[in-house]
């Protein structure tokens, strides 16, 4: 049976619903078939269904999807700058996946007060017939601008970012207070503040800075995205461990290295040419990392 | 007896005459697919026609005698129904 994307994603968000309520575990569908229903994005097809998980039900959720069959991506050792925040779940019988978030990146607050906060306010859709929990359309907001300024070089989310601001542009006086209510009590108003001070909502300067603030605003300013992560993960490691991750930096297991060159040939010789080329791209890239990372410390210290 | 969709059932139709039907209660968790005149049996069943109504209804949709295609209907009902993906209505 060939199962089409839009039709496994709105199975998916059910089932993954069903069986969360099952196990009383509180779930909330994101992103994809909601934001269309919601009137926040055209219709399109979604290569996964994206799943906000209470964190204290994370573990138990995902193993009942274990006993169906699911089984958990290996993540890459590459480091983020924001902790690692999801799973991703594959089935050999649906092409699409399962994005299970235990926490949502800027969302600057202890996940559970985050998710309690996007809980409270939660509505709910119709997928594939069956009743799902869904965040407010002004948490579905939040959640789109916080994820379109996740790297904003990549066009697609920059297609995002300006849909976004056509969106809080277009809202009335009570919905604009909705939206910053939420955004305050779910501690990502100043993640979002630069895209909310655009479309004129509150001011740019921030009020509450924090180390999490400075991490978010290092990752969505600083170009260059995977070396700013290593450089990240080098500057925070205590000295004893700098050898280590600089080595790590440097070489990469061969499943990872492989990921990023597929067309690299079976042998030894093609995976010591695939680290070359890769560290050949870092070394041509290092200057604009460089400013990259001290642009955005720059900003952060205004 | 009146037939009708389980309650643990998903289903998605997102073209005509095909119909991806999902229980979600079933540990294997594995969508089934209904084309052609399976889609059309699905979507006949409405929680209020019998199993002999939901085969006319079949029957006037595809504009063929219903002696014709009773015996393929009733076994697919039946094979729905073991399946956990019918049950009757209250």
């Amino acid at each position: 049976m060939t199962l089409t994307l839009d039709e496994a994603v709105p199975l998916a968000h059910a089932l993954v619903q069903h069986r969360a309520r099952q196990a009383g575990i509180r779930v909330l569908s994101i992103k994809g078939p909601v934001l269309a229903a919601q009137g926040l994005r055209p219709e399109q097809t979604s290569t996964d269904a994206d799943l906000l998980v209470d964190p204290a039900g994370m573990d138990l959720l995902t193993a009942r999807l274990e006993d169906s069959g699911w089984r958990a991506r290996p993540g890459y050792s590459t480091p983020s700058i924001i902790p690692v925040h999801s799973a991703t779940l594959t089935h050999p019988g649906w092409p699409c996946d399962l994005d299970l978030h235990w926490y949502y990146p800027g969302f600057l607050l202890d996940p559970a007060v985050a998710f309690d906060e996007l809980w409270s306010r939660r509505s709910s859709l119709l997928l594939a017939g069956v009743e799902c929990a869904v965040p407010s359309p002004e948490a579905s907001m939040v959640i789109m601008v916080l994820h379109a300024q996740r790297d904003h070089h990549a066009a697609a989310r920059r297609d995002g970012l300006d849909r976004m601001l056509r969106h809080l542009a277009a809202l009335d006086t009570a919905q604009r207070e909705t939206l910053l209510r939420f955004a305050r009590d779910s501690g990502s108003i100043e993640a979002m503040r630069p895209v909310l001070a655009r479309a004129g909502l509150v001011p740019s300067e921030v009020e509450q800075p924090s180390p999490q603030l400075d991490d978010w605003m290092l990752m969505v300013r600083a170009e260059n995205i995977g070396a700013v992560h290593w450089m990240h993960r080098l500057r925070t490691a205590p000295w004893r461990e700098r050898p280590r991750v600089l080595w790590r930096a440097l070489v990469l297991p061969e499943r990872e290295i492989r990921a990023q060159y597929p067309h690299a040939g079976a042998g030894r010789l093609a995976l010591v040419g695939a680290h070359l080329k890769r560290l050949g791209r870092g070394l041509r890239r290092l200057p604009q990392t460089l400013r990259g990372v001290q642009g955005a410390l720059r900003e952060d210290n205004r | 007896m009146s037939l009708v969709h389980a309650p643990s059932v998903a289903a998605v139709q997102v073209r005509d005459r095909r119909t991806v039907v999902l229980d979600l209660d079933a540990r294997e968790c594995l969508p089934r697919l209904l084309e052609g005149s399976a889609a059309a049996v699905w979507h006949a069943i409405d929680g209020r026609r019998r199993d002999h109504e939901v085969v006319a209804a079949v029957a006037r949709e595809f504009e063929v005698p219903t002696d014709q295609i009773e015996v393929d209907v009733m076994r697919f009902l039946r094979e729905l129904t073991e399946a956990g993906l019918l049950s009757e209505a209250p």
